[in-house]
Parts: C-alpha cells; structure tokens; sequence
C-alpha cells in the first residue's frame, strides 16, 4: 500500500516538474516585431512591472525596435544613456539579416550583451534585471545588462563579530560577494565556476576554489553532487548543503557556514571548494572536519597561546553541555556513593520538598532553558529586557524559592545551556544529543551514559564529509597532526595544509619564523 | 517501513520497561555518617546506634547535625532492618565513614566475624575507618559531638585518617586491609583506639593510641607515644614530633618536625633464633629549641642528632619489647617479611611463630638528619 502512494506521488511529481519545463516549448521567436513582442508580453501577464518602449531610429525610419525590461531590477540611467540613445542617434544600423550584430557591435553600449533565441534564456534575463531587445525582421533577441538594483551595503555580520581582523561580510548579491573574494586572492588560479539552479527560481550558484590547491577528487565529487539536485527553488544555500552533503540524518554539520570573506579565503587556501549561492550571505565550504565546529573567526588573528587556551575551553565547552545534565542525574538519582560526604549532603538537602524526581527535573528545566533561548532568538529585539527577567528572576529565583527546582538543578541547566552557546556551530547536534544521554541515564545510570557517548563517538568518527573522515584517528599522535586542533602552533609552525585535504602542497618552507 | 518503524517501537519498549531499575531518589534517603556497635549484655543482641545526617536543620546558621537512631537485632543486618520501623527514609550507608566498635565486643568476639557483614553488603564503602570504642560502650563515641564538625563519625574519621601526618599517634587501617591483614599470616592487626575526654568543660572525643588485636580478638592497647615508634618500626610515619633533650637531663626541650621517613627491615636466622634489625632513615626539621642555637654550629647539630637517634632507639626496642611480652601478637609484620623474603624458611618457621616471635631479637638501627632550622636574629 505504501509503494502504491509512492509511486503516484512521483507521478505527480514528474508531471508537475515537466510542466515548467514544458512552457516553453513551441514557442519561437518569428521576424515580426509586433509578434515577439507579444509573446513575451503573454508569458508576463499580470506582471505589471513589465516595461516596454518602442524605439525607431532617427535615420532610418524602417528601423524599429523594442526594448523590454522589469521596472526597479534596471538600472534606468544605463537604459536611457546607452541603450535608448544610441539606438534613437545611431546611423550605423541597417535594416538586414545582420541587423543585431551590428546594433551589438557598434550602437548599444553594453559591456555585456549577447544574441539568443531562447524564450526561456529570454524569460531568465528578463527576469534577473536584464533588457531585452527586439528588432523588426530579427527572429532573435539581444539580451543586455542593465542590471541594478538596491542592496545591503557590506557591514560586518552580526552573529560572526570579531575584536580583531577584517570587518567584512557578505551581503545577499553574488556578484558582490565574489568582489570580496577575487580583490583579495590576485590570482588566476582563483576558479568560479557558475551554476544555476532551481526550476522556478534559477538561483545562479558559483563553485568557488583554487587551482593547484583543491584536490580534484574532491571537486569532481562536489560537482557530481550538485548535478543530481533537482529542485523547484532554492532561496538559501542550505537548500544546497543539505542536498550535498554526507550522512543526511546526522544532526552534526557536513558542511562550514560562514559569512566574512576571510574565512572564505582562508579555507580556499586549504584546499577547500567554496560554494556561493545568489540571495544568501552564507557561503559553505566543504570538505568539513569536526574541528572546524571548534574552529572561530579570530582564532588566526590574535596570539596563538589565548587561542590554543579558547580552542581548549570550546571542547569541553561542548562535552559539558552534552554531558552534564545527564552525568548529574546518574548520579544523583543511582550513584551517591560517588558524592564526596559534603557535597551528597548539601545536594540532598536541596532536594528535599521539591515535588518532582531529578530526572523529570532535568528534562523540564532543559525544555524550560530551551523555550526562553528560543524566545532570545525569535523575539522582536525591543522586549528583551522581559525575557531577561523572566527568564532570570521567575525561572531560576522564584522557581527554587517556591521549592519547585532544587538549586543544584538550576546550576546544572545554565551550565549546560551557556555551554551551548560557546559552540553554535554545533547547536543542532547538541539539543538532541544531550536530551538522548539523559534519557540513558535516567534510564540505567552511569552504565547508559557510557553506552550513549560510546554510540555518539563511533557515530562521529564514522562522519565523512565528500570521502574525507571528518576526524581522524592515528595510531600515534604527532605534532604536525594537532597544529590547528585543540591548540594552534603560530603561524611559521602551520607549514603544512590539512592533512586529507591538502598534505601535499605545503604553504611555506620549513624553518620559516624568527621564533 | 511498516517493519522498521514496528522494530523501533518494540526496542524503545525494551529501553523503557527497565524501568528505571534502581533509582533512588536522593531525598528518599537517610545519609548514615557513621555507627556504633554494641552488646547487649542481656539478651546477647546486637545494640546499633547509626548517626544520620539532618537535613531538615539550616545548615548554613547552625552547621551540620545529626540525629541518633538506635535499633537491637539478632544479627546486624537484622538489627539495621528493625530500624526502619523508626524511621522513614531508607538508611543509607555509601557515605558512611566511621564504625566505632566497644572494647567488650573487640574482646569477647571474631572482629573478622562482625566486619563480614559491612564487607559483603554491596552499599559500604571499603575505605571506611573502624575504631575501637576505650569507654564503656561504643554508643557513647558516637553520641559525642565533635569539635569543628558537629557529626562526631565524620570528625573521628577525618582525623584518624591524616593522624600520621601530623601527630602519628595512631594506626588507621582500612576496612578493606582490616581483612586483609586478618587472613594474612605474619601481621596482626592494630586499629586506632578513641576514648573521651574532657576540653572546655564539654566532652570530646581524642584518638588515644592503638588497640592491639592477637588473631581476631582484641589483647590491649599502645598508648600515644607508643604508637608513634611502632609506626616508626612499621615505616608509615608522615608527619609528628620528636622531642629530644639536648642538656644532657633527661628533661625534652627541643622539637624536631618529622619531614620524611623510610624504614628498612631485614633479618637474619641462625641457631634457631631470628634476628631482625629495622633501620630508620629519617628527615626531621628542627622547629623549637629553648636556648640559643646557631644553626652553623655543626657539631652541635651533630649532637642532636646522636641524641634524637639515641631516643628512638631506645623507644621503638621499648615499644617491640613491651607487644612481645604483653601481647605476643606480631602486629610488626616481621613474620610477613619472612614469608616474602625467604617462603622456604618461612614454611619452616610458621608453625612456631608466636613463641618464635616472643623471643625474636630486635636490633634498631635508627638515623636522624636534621635539615632544616629557623634562623631567629636580634636584628
């Protein structure tokens, strides 16, 4: 019963995907101005931004034209100045069969224009910004750049803030972005290759890495993936990343976000294929190692001994977020005799009166946390003075006042829950990962938080991100192998690139540095 | 898909009918800090009293305290069940840290024989310090409030266990070696002794000495100062303070801080008679000296040293002297040191241990290195 519905919803599917595509078919651009400019006026029904002007030719009478274009994606004063001028002045135009070569080559002036005869090439450019232009006796159609429209200005990104290093962030347009890249890495080397994507939306996407760095297997894996998505729209690039990458199912990430150019570069200089995607300021990276979940944006711009100490403070930043509430009610509810004397006394002394077992604590006090950073999120930023009292004095204050939650509780949840913070890269691996162990361990104590860490440990080193093991494991632990892990040697130590990425083409001769 | 999402529901089924197995809420819990063990010389019963925190006090305003909860049963297990019909919660022992025995019950019964139950129950902590009762009644260590801690068990074990770093008055012993050396050949056991005295016009209790034990029974005690030469003999002294004389009277008026202490045994056996020789090597700060000093002065230096070695001598060969005419128990281990050291000889020797013992002769040869003293100038 369950392939019968899957196989009529894939009907359904075919069908509806094959009717985007079939628009267009039939359709062809004929020598009549009049007509091609109809159709394309019948396929932009309702779309009242639509413009057209007819232009005739001051010389010529005969010639005629019409340009097309979506009001507010143009820049006018290019239209008006370059294209409309010199079709209305030039003399160079002759009516004949290569009237559009002619008008391409020697009136408009365009920087970037090209003939088709495409209705959906047409329908595409139209869309994105571009003119069209239509001459009478031509079965084909210019289509001109005049794209312009307003966007964000380069600010600094919000949630990626740093004391020191570049103050840059990407905005939404990929054109841009691409700048802050290619003004940064002179080189030819620097390879973008663009790819649309999208049936409804044709988001222009751009795979971004360095020649002689990148590891081809990795690229042509990257490039096999990205042709096997086929989508109706893609707004955002974790459309893509979600699409590309390993172990769908894993709430660990497969792939590097970031929104400041540095880091984009940085990785590209690692070896590393960058994935840019129009409309997004969130560029991915990949391949991705678990590190990189450890890894922040100033780590490489401030001295190396504060940032081996913050790399450090990260990791167990994330094993006592995942691991505290959980090793807490082992204990206490099935462990005591772990308790040193004092400790078990002042805890079963706060526990006394309060009406629910720990392990049912734990498990509301973690929703509760949840709920209000939830709120922190989502609220409008005017009310948070609210949240920061209710959430402060009602849950955790009034909360132990009133005996609801014993205060150790209290203490245990902000542990695990400002310990989320220090890591957001892993924030969706964290929620369910320490809501599972405390499930184990409420279940058989110690004995399944054990189970559950040895479980989550062969999960993540099982991760791959495009055929490389996001950690790995070496017999024997060598200095060259931990330079950018858990410390980070200075810079004239790091001689060499990511081991699976990039081992062989080291970024420096050893030796390098005064130190 | 209808398969696989069945199989899941039945595996989280297995996972929840477990049920929480074991799960002991902490506030359903009674936390014992230590116990007493009596006699009952009526019926024979055991008589308990288990001190058990209070939780329901301000601990921040008035400290910590404790309640005392007494029950009698048959058997110990029988007598700690009967007080459950005292109170409510259920006794819990993890945390315990003290078992007092009474002097009566050291003497008339198998120590190995009471230690059993706390050894073969799953909750005790094998680390837990048995001390044996010199008042009249276990029952009245345990009722006796501290000095710093209020919960009298916990101050008694936290002091009997970091005794040899400071006074070296005592022997603590584990529970878990209690056993150990009970079923071993060659070493008897000593456990530390406590009786009450009075300070400020309350009564306190103060570890005083060592109960000596023959075998399973309880034979005497070595007072304080005892004490500290047979840990001497024996090689745990961490910590404490020699006094020595130094004008030649037999009146002690210098201090010297025990730093650090190694003692080396041997033996040697001849004609039917064992030798054993102990050998000190010991590092002593000079710390208090009631007449001037001039701590460059080497020769005088030197004659502290003669005099100190010359104390310790004399008092650990008193100390040997004094558990093998009274007490006839080898609670130096000299026999065990055979049996490690030469099995043949030992096997040879066993059988006649405790009149071999009784005759051994002891030779001490003990050195004492003063390497530290305070400078006092008039400036």
């Amino acid at each position: 019963m369950f392939r019968f519905f899957q196989k009529n919803k894939q009907k359904v599917i075919d069908e509806a995907v094959g009717d985007i595509n079939r628009q267009f078919e039939g359709i062809r651009l004929s020598r009549s101005l009049d007509k091609n400019v109809a159709i394309i006026k019948e396929l932009f029904t309702d779309v009242d931004i639509l413009r057209t002007k007819d232009i005739h030719n001051n010389h010529d009478e005969s010639l005629k034209y019409c340009i097309l274009f979506n009001d507010g994606v143009v820049n006018s004063m290019m239209i008006n100045e370059n294209v409309i001028k010199p079709l209305m002045l030039s003399s160079a135009a002759r009516p004949g069969r290569d009237l559009l070569d002619t008008v391409m080559q020697q009136v408009v002036q365009i920087g970037e224009s090209e003939k088709s005869d495409s209705i959906k090439d047409i329908v595409e450019a139209l869309s994105y910004g571009d003119t069209i232009l239509f001459a009478d006796g031509a079965a084909e159609a210019l289509i001109l750049n005049t794209k312009g429209f307003t966007l964000r200005s380069i600010g600094e990104p919000d949630n990626e803030k740093s004391l020191s290093g570049p103050r840059e962030g990407f905005t939404e347009a990929l054109i841009t972005n691409l700048s802050l890249i290619r003004r940064k890495v002179r080189t030819h080397a620097l390879k973008m290759k663009f790819q649309s994507f999208g049936k409804r939306t044709q988001t222009q996407a751009c795979v971004c890495y360095i020649d002689g760095l990148v590891n081809k297997k990795i690229l042509d894996e990257l490039i096999r993936r990205l042709a096997t998505i086929d989508m109706d729209a893609v707004l955002d690039v974790n459309y893509i990343a979600e699409q590309i990458r390993d172990a769908p199912h894993s709430p660990f990430r497969a792939t590097y976000y970031t929104e400041r150019p540095d880091i984009v570069i940085a990785k590209l200089l690692e070896g590393r294929i960058a994935l840019f995607v129009d409309g997004s300021p969130v560029v991915i990276t990949v391949p991705y190692l678990f590190i990189e979940n450890f890894q922040s944006t100033e780590d490489y711009y401030i001295n190396y001994w504060y940032t081996s100490f913050s790399r450090s403070l990260r990791i167990l930043a994330f094993l006592l977020t995942v691991l505290v509430p959980a090793f807490y009610v082992a204990i206490v509810a099935y462990h005591h005799e772990m308790l040193p004397t004092p400790l078990l006394i002042s805890i079963t002394k706060e526990r006394t009166g309060v009406p629910l077992p720990a392990a049912l604590e734990a498990f509301v006090m973690l929703i509760v946390f949840d709920l209000l950073r939830e709120t922190g999120i989502r609220m409008p930023t005017g009310v948070g003075q609210a949240l920061s009292i209710v959430g402060a004095l009602v849950i955790g204050q009034a909360a132990v006042e009133a005996k609801l939650v014993a205060a150790p509780m209290i203490i245990v949840v902000a542990i695990a829950g400002i310990t989320t913070l220090i890591v957001p890269k892993l924030t969706p691996a964290v929620i369910p990962i320490r809501f599972l162990f405390l499930l184990l361990a409420t279940m058989f104590g110690l004995y399944g938080l054990i189970l559950g860490v040895a479980a989550v440990t062969i999960h993540v080193l099982n991760l791959r991100s495009f055929g490389v093991p996001q950690v790995m494991l070496s017999g024997r632990l060598k200095y060259q192998d931990i330079k950018d892990t858990f410390i980070r040697a200075p810079w004239w130590r790091m001689i060499m690139r990511p081991k699976m990425i990039a081992a062989d083409r080291p970024r420096m001769k050893p030796g390098g540095g005064n130190g | 898909m209808a398969k696989k999402s069945v199989l899941a529901l039945l595996a989280l089924v297995l996972v929840f009918s477990g049920g929480c197995w074991d799960y002991r809420g902490l506030n359903e819990l009674a936390i014992v800090a230590g116990m007493s063990i009596d006699k009952n010389p009526e019926s024979g019963n055991y008589m308990l009293v288990f001190e058990v925190i209070d939780i329901s006090g301000d601990i921040k305003e008035q400290g910590l305290q404790s309640i005392l909860i007494e029950s009698e049963g048959n058997t110990l297990f029988d007598a700690t069940r009967n007080a459950r019909k005292r109170i409510l919660n259920k006794l819990y022992f993890g945390n315990m840290q003290t078992l007092v025995l009474s002097e009566e019950l050291a003497r008339n019964e198998d120590i190995g024989g009471i230690i059993d139950w706390f050894l073969r129950s799953t909750e005790f902590r094998e680390t837990l310090a048995v001390v044996i009762s010199q008042q009249k009644t276990a029952r009245e260590i345990i009722s006796t409030e501290g000095l710093i801690e209020t919960v009298s068990s916990l101050e008694i074990q936290k002091s009997a266990k970091e005794d040899n770093q400071h006074t070296s008055s005592t022997s603590y012993v584990e529970l878990y070696n209690i056993y150990s050396t009970l079923k071993s050949r060659g070493k008897e056991l000593t456990l530390p002794a406590i009786h009450i005295t009075t300070n400020d016009d309350k009564e306190v209790t103060e570890l005083n000495g060592s109960a000596v034990f023959k075998g399973e029974r309880l034979k005497g005690y070595l007072t304080p100062e005892e004490s500290m030469y047979y840990l001497f003999a024996i090689g745990e002294v961490k910590g404490g303070i020699l006094t020595i004389p130094s004008r030649g009277d037999d009146k002690d008026n210098v201090s010297l801080e025990i730093a650090e202490n190694k003692t080396d045994k041997s033996f040697s056996y001849a004609n039917g008679k064992v030798t054993v020789e102990i050998k000190t090597d010991t590092t002593v700060i000079l710390n208090e000296i009631d007449e001037p000093f001039d701590a460059l002065d080497i020769p005088r230096i030197f004659a502290l040293e003669v005099a100190a070695q010359d104390k310790l001598e004399q008092n650990i060969g008193a100390v040997v002297k004094k558990v093998q005419e009274e007490y006839g128990s080898d609670i130096f281990g000299f026999g065990s040191m055979i049996s490690k050291r030469d099995p043949a000889l030992w096997k040879k020797l066993s059988a006649d241990w405790d009149r071999l013992f009784t005759e051994l002769e002891v030779k001490v040869k003990p050195k004492i290195r003063i390497v530290n003293s305070a400078t006092v100038k008039a400036s």
